[in-house]
């Protein structure tokens, strides 16, 4: 017993020796922890773990804000929490710099913020054994514009401007061609641009600073180094920018970023970062310069470079950036997403929406960083359960959107429940991929009511959530409608074989406007079925929803997926349901002929044509029209005789494209003798047939067809169809006796006559006897002469015959004839029977110069319009030159505007009324004025404040 | 049990050969399916607030159409609506609607026209298709990509006619240019340029009313938001200025890839297709109510390799559509057009050529094909696929990385960030429901 005793006792104090050691490794393990924790908290790096850089910032004198830059480079690097930065400044200028001695070998790194005063020889060698020892440099920008008779300096800084550099201070240095080159000529070293935002371009995609930086970034605003020099003996380029000469630059690719080695001591120099008046300053403020800063420090101080590159890197994807691709970090470092989220709480509609540009910045920089995802992610999901306006927790959870995966789910499930956030919540959970969401979602089914509960419903049918398929199947048979038809709509999105299943069997159990919505989410289900290659289990669902009384554009769809997957028995179908009594059957039947009938098989289809109502042979014949074959044009030729006007005009359309050279006589027929659309059908059939010989069918027809109406069809179709074998016909037409075929050869002559034919056509012109026929031959002449390759001369054709023309109508028809052709040469002509004796000539000459297509007649018709005492001339003159003027859009709007108001006073309002229409093309201040002068014009103002308000638009646009 | 059992219990009526009912009582269903050549075409209207009005209107002139009721969610656009109809006809007969569910009911309509903003698209022309409503609709299609695919399966699954106002095909110069293109005047292609608007234009003149407040009595606000996120009534992100304000429209780039893009498209025969790469980069204001972006560069390229930007607010992208081959160019924009050389443009294209759908009036073209079942010149595939540009470009500007898409499965390729982008979730009770 006492034995027994001993041992449970000391079981006993076994097991609290053992509780003990465990709560002891427990503690040590967090101890441990606690203490990582703590040395890789940055925040707490102000007292620095031994492992930070020492470095040492030298400055004190600069032509630059040494101040501010020295102060913001500390900044910078301290932000990293790698580095314990001190600061050895100077004496200011002027004073003694005897005693100036930083203690360079107590550092790991230096960064030279330094330039004017010489230093010591004891300070110039500390520094310089320092760094060939092995000490790390940064050179920052103004310090290469210092030292240039240092030996030591120059080979350590590598390349250097002002100070009277020139070649002898060693090559330039720049990229060209594709690779690095040093030129030796001689020129002053150093120069800059003024301020502009530029692209970088990397250089060096393997070296650590580099590596992981894009091609090419924004930096912003800073003034570009330019023409540098200096020994750059083992010098490296890793990055280059193009100084732009419109920024006064030198035109060359210049290095911005580059390394040096100097002995054992690694050189970093950067020639970005201007710090001039502007607080803070922007370039510095530049993300692309911080992090190539912080990457050049850490590497110059160890060879190596941790950091990682934030997404807020500028990167520039495209041809070439813009300053807004610039990317700013006040206090040099990112900003924290705490802080914005901070600001963001109390946002509300109509606030200021820049704290939701920063937080949608802020997201897009992170977003491909796994573990900062992560954490943010986290942080949005905390801010969702806090006290900030719906406003800011919408703009939240656009985000989770994008970001959210399994971490926000609880909040986002929380708020889902409550019909205040449930729509916020949606809009996030419907799009995060993990498992969670959807069960939170389906959750909701049960803890919502309302429309709260039909938009969880709506979203997991967004999802297809086939999970979902049970809970949604009980809503189906519920005593709430609107429920009822949203499960029914989800079900069918989803699709899935169990959601068929659940809507088949409540196929049979609902009626009315219910069971049409589960038969149109059956479609859906049925299509899904077919696209697994499940067709029996798709027929299935056809069957029953045909046998359904639902509405007719269902069965016809139900019609349509049953026909279309039934193989074989398709074409029977088909033809069977044309064969029948009901015409609801055609139109879902004829819809798939396409797909089931090829060209070989649609005798029976043809056969079946004439039967059917008016509607359906319509459909029909469409379809038919795809079949180029013999029986589908049999079938349109009989159906152009059809008593239906409709079933007439569909097989005039189908003959487009079925028709050939034996269907020419036909159409031409036809468009003779009708009119409106059926004569329109006809005539496109007949301008598009493609075959062969249809052309030739026409001519031939021309030859022999007596109609004066079919004749003018087939006129029409020659120049339609441009056929140039034509010609002959077209100039003997034009002399008919009957005036419509006269009217259209001489119309079609146009497409058809060449420019070589114009001496016949000029011919023609003045043995055409009546007016109307002259000025529309005119017309064809100008429209022959445009098809000249040459532009000099044109109306030699028409000069030719002048001379020897006598007859006052020939004249006339040859001077509108120059007019439309508007030959600059043939100007002086027209001036010159503007003085004829006879009126008719002045009045040819008249119309001609009105009619010049182009501005050159400008003077000739001002003139015209102010002294003419023919009232018809002056408003023919002074609407042409308004005309004129506005076809010089590219004049200056002043000029165009002078040209307009120094016709105001000849103008009856029928002009003002065109000289405010063409206002707009000259939208300024001063055609502004002109219109609002007009304003007061009853008879205008219509037309004035229209004007005014189209140029105010132009101008005032966003 | 299961489904095939199910379905064999739900049999009602007597079957015949062929399995379809051989009388369908027509008291019991819709209208008879088709409209017969010499009937009317009966149509309604829903959203009158821009388009709405001019497209009506250009109906109503139309001899073969009867215009029987419009909707709308503002009172004084419904009455402006109705009033105009009545004017036509002289009498008093047309119906209103606020809901356009209600209007969906009605079994004696052939056709709809839709002209709503983007963000309430996909929800009336779905429940339209599935009313058996033939319809016009405005572009671009959808509001995002995956609805603009439930708006395409809708229309296709009841055999709907479905024309988009991208009435720019209907006009003789756009037409002209893409067959000039498409004969290979100017030889192989090596870029497109398509030039957009940049900026937002104050359309309805409201951008002063940028107060936050109280809807007006007379506008059923939370109808008009439906799907969209809650925001709180403001007079200059409504009527006619939606469009700047990405959750109700897709600024400039949207409202206009359904016309030069779409233009882009028929030259090329893109037509079914699209990019296979898209990154691109857009300026979006950070501050004031409208947050579309105001300036825009895209760089698309195809399956065969062609290049296309789209660009809005660069100089050196012109305005319209510029195909450049190896032989020349071709630009082409409303009532404008030039080509290098200039001569092409008079080219003619012969019947034997490739001939593109020909039709010189949209309106007409719609009718006609409500008649003939035979599809639009711009059917809602079409417009799908140019609308499918701008959304994939809208994720492209917003990531700030390339997207690989594949237009035969209309999925991104690894990319499932970008891919949760392609569609949004609704405000509740509104469902996207197919």
């Amino acid at each position: 017993m006492r034995g027994e005793l001993q041992m449970e006792r000391q079981e006993k104090i076994e097991q609290r020796i053992g509780k003990a050691r465990l709560w002891y490794r427990l503690l040590s393990v967090l101890a441990a922890w606690g203490l990582i924790i703590w040395m890789l908290s940055p925040s707490l790096c102000t007292s620095a773990p031994s492992s930070s850089i020492k470095t040492l910032i030298v400055t004190g004198q600069n032509t630059h804000d040494w101040k501010t830059s020295s102060s913001a480079i500390k900044q910078m690097l301290e932000n990293t929490g790698l580095f314990e930065v001190d600061m050895a400044i100077s004496p200011a200028q002027g004073e003694d710099m005897g005693a100036f001695l930083p203690d360079f070998a107590s550092y790991q790194l230096v960064l030279l913020d330094y330039s004017q005063e010489e230093w010591s020889e004891d300070a110039k060698n500390a520094f310089v054994s320092y760094v060939r020892s092995g000490g790390g440099v940064v050179v920052y920008h103004g310090a290469n514009n210092t030292f240039s008779r240092w030996k030591e300096y120059n080979q350590i800084i590598g390349l250097g401007g002002w100070d009277g550099r020139d070649e002898t201070s060693g090559p330039y240095v720049y990229w060209k061609d594709g690779e690095i080159v040093r030129d030796k000529s001689p020129g002053i070293g150093g120069q800059h641009t003024t301020p502009y935002a530029f692209e970088v371009i990397n250089r060096d995609k393997t070296h650590p600073i580099t590596r992981g930086l894009p091609e090419k970034w924004m930096h912003a605003e800073d003034e570009l180094y330019g023409l540098l020099r200096g020994p750059a003996e083992n010098l490296h380029v890793l990055a280059t920018a193009y100084s732009d000469p419109a920024h006064l630059g030198t035109g060359r690719h210049e290095p911005m970023l580059f390394t040096i080695q100097f002995g054992k001591g690694r050189v970093f120099h950067t020639v970005l970062g201007h710090a001039g008046t502007e607080a803070p300053p922007t370039a510095l403020e530049c993300v692309g310069f911080i992090v190539t800063f912080q990457r050049g420090a850490e590497w110059a101080a160890t060879g190596e470079v941790t950091q990682e590159i934030p997404g807020f890197f500028p990167a520039v994807y495209r041809d070439y950036g813009t300053p807004d691709d610039v990317r700013r970090w006040k206090n040099y470092r990112s900003p924290e997403l705490k802080e914005i989220l901070k600001q963001a709480s109390s946002y509300h509609y109509g606030k200021d929406e820049e704290i939701l540009a920063e937080l949608r910045d802020y997201v897009r920089a992170v977003r491909n960083n796994p573990e900062i995802r992560k954490r943010s992610e986290k942080q949005l999901a905390t801010f969702l359960e806090s006290d900030a306006t719906l406003a800011s927790k919408m703009a939240v959870c656009r985000h989770l959107r994008e970001i959210g995966f399994s971490v926000s789910v609880p909040v986002l499930s929380k708020m889902l429940f409550q019909e205040e956030t449930s729509d916020l919540a949606r809009y996030a959970l419907e799009k995060i991929s993990d498992v969670s969401a959807e069960q939170a979602l389906i959750q909701g089914l049960g803890k919502t009511t309302g429309k709260t509960r039909l938009g969880i419903m709506a979203s997991l049918g967004n999802r297809r959530a086939e999970k979902a398929v049970p809970y949604l199947e009980e809503f189906l048979y519920g005593a709430d409608k609107a429920e009822a038809v949203a499960a029914a709509k989800a079900l069918g999105q989803i699709a899935h074989p169990n959601a068929a299943d659940v809507l088949s069997k409540a196929l049979a159990d609902t009626s009315g406007q219910m069971q049409a919505h589960i038969a149109s989410s059956l479609l859906s289900c049925a299509e899904e079925l077919l696209a697994n290659k499940n067709s029996d289990e798709a027929e299935e669902i056809f069957e029953a929803l045909m046998q359904a009384k639902l509405p007719l554009h269902i069965l016809q769809a139900a019609f349509k997926g049953r026909i279309a997957i039934s193989g074989s028995e398709a074409k029977g179908t088909i033809i069977h349901a044309l064969k029948g009594k009901d015409a609801v059957w055609h139109a879902p039947a004829i819809a798939v002929v396409r797909d089931v009938f090829d060209e070989s098989e649609i005798q029976e289809l043809c056969a079946v044509l004439p039967g059917l109502p008016p509607e359906s042979q319509v459909q029909l014949l469409e379809v038919l029209s795809h079949y180029r074959v013999k029986a589908s044009l049999e079938s349109a030729i009989q159906a152009t005789k059809n008593e239906n006007r409709d079933i007439r005009i569909a097989a005039l359309h189908a003959l487009e494209s079925i028709g050939d050279a034996t269907t020419v006589e036909l159409l031409v027929h036809h468009a003779a003798k009708s009119g409106g659309q059926e004569q329109e059908a006809a005539r496109t059939s007949l301008w598009s047939l493609k075959a062969k010989d249809v052309d030739q069918a026409i001519l031939l027809n021309l030859a022999k067809q007596n109609d004066t109406d079919v004749q003018n069809e087939l006129i029409m179709s020659v120049g339609e169809r441009r056929i140039s074998e034509g010609l002959n016909w077209l100039l003997a037409k034009a002399r008919s006796s009957d005036t419509k075929n006269r009217q259209q050869a001489i119309k079609a002559l146009k497409n058809v006559a060449s420019p070589s034919d114009l001496p016949l056509l000029v011919k023609l012109l003045i043995s055409v006897d009546e007016e109307r026929d002259q000025m529309e031959m005119a017309s064809t002449i100008a429209a022959v002469v445009q098809k000249s390759p040459q532009l000099e001369g044109e109306a030699r054709p028409v000069m030719n015959v002048l001379p020897d023309v006598s007859d006052i109508p020939s004249r006339r028809a040859l001077y509108r004839t120059l007019g439309k052709i508007g030959d600059d040469s043939t100007l002086h002509v027209l001036r010159e029977a503007l003085d004829d004796d006879d009126k008719d000539v002045q009045d040819a000459a008249v119309r001609a110069l009105a009619e010049w297509p182009a501005t050159t007649a400008q003077e000739d018709l001002l003139h015209i319009a102010h002294t003419s005492t023919n009232p018809i001339h002056k408003i023919l003159s002074l609407q042409s030159y308004i005309r004129m003027v506005e076809m010089e859009y590219y004049r200056s709007p002043e000029r165009a505007v002078k040209s307009l108001q120094d016709v105001l006073d000849i103008s009856r309002p029928e002009e003002k009324k065109l000289i405010l229409g063409i206002l707009p093309t000259f939208a300024s201040k001063e055609a502004l004025g002109l219109a609002e002068s007009l304003l007061q014009e009853k008879a205008v103002e219509v037309e004035a404040k229209m004007a005014i308000e189209k140029m105010k638009e132009k101008l005032y646009k966003d | 049990m299961n489904r095939r059992q199910f379905l064999k219990l739900s049999t009602a009526a007597a079957v015949g050969a062929f399995g379809f009912p051989q009388i369908v009582p027509a008291s019991v269903l819709g209208k008879s399916g088709t409209v017969a050549p010499s009937n009317r075409i009966v149509m309604a209207g829903i959203g009158f607030g821009m388009m709405g009005i001019p497209n009506m209107e250009a109906f109503l002139e139309k001899d073969e159409v009867q215009w029987v009721a419009v909707c709308d969610l503002d009172e004084n656009h419904l009455e402006q609506a109705r009033d105009i109809v009545n004017q036509r006809y002289g009498n008093k007969d047309c119906a209103v609607y606020r809901d356009f569910r209600e209007l969906c009911q009605r079994t004696d309509i052939d056709a709809v026209s839709i002209a709503v903003p983007d963000h309430w698209h996909a929800i009336p022309v779905i429940a339209c298709a599935r009313a058996g409503f033939d319809i016009y609709g405005e572009k671009p299609l959808s509001h995002d990509l995956l609805e603009g695919r439930a708006m395409c399966e809708a229309v296709k699954r009841y055999g709907r006619i479905w024309q988009t106002g991208s009435w720019q095909r209907s006009v003789a110069n756009f037409h002209h240019a893409c067959e000039l293109v498409r004969n290979g005047r100017i030889g192989k292609i090596l870029k497109v340029e398509v030039g957009l608007p940049q900026g937002h234009y104050d359309f309805a003149g409201t951008a002063h009313l940028n107060t936050y407040g109280p809807p007006p009595k007379e506008l059923d606000y939370d109808f008009w938001l439906g799907p969209a996120p809650y925001s709180q009534y403001c007079t200059a992100r409504i009527h006619m200025n939606w469009r700047w304000i990405m959750d109700f429209g897709g600024g400039q780039l949207m409202d206009w890839v359904g016309h030069h893009v779409d233009i882009a498209h028929w030259g090329m025969g893109f037509d079914y297709t699209g990019p296979v790469e898209i990154q691109g980069w857009g300026e979006f204001p950070r501050r004031g109510i409208w947050d579309s972006p105001i300036r825009y560069y895209l760089k698309a390229k195809y399956a065969d390799g062609t290049p296309m930007d789209i660009a809005g607010g660069f100089d050196e992208i012109r305005g319209g559509t510029k195909w450049i081959g190896e032989h020349g160019w071709v630009w082409v924009n409303r009532e404008a057009q030039e080509t290098h050389p200039p001569a092409l443009w008079n080219e003619f294209i012969g019947p034997d050529e490739h001939r593109l759908y020909r039709s010189r009036d949209h309106y007409q073209n719609f009718l006609d094909c409500v008649k003939s079942r035979k599809k639009t010149i711009t059917p809602i595939e079409v417009a799908h696929r140019s609308a499918s540009v701008g959304h994939l470009g809208v994720i492209a500007i917003e990531l700030g990385h390339k997207i690989r898409w594949d237009p035969k499965t209309e999925t991104i390729l690894d990319d499932p960030e970008a891919t949760r982008l392609l569609g949004r979730s609704y405000r509740s009770p509104w469902q996207l429901g197919l």
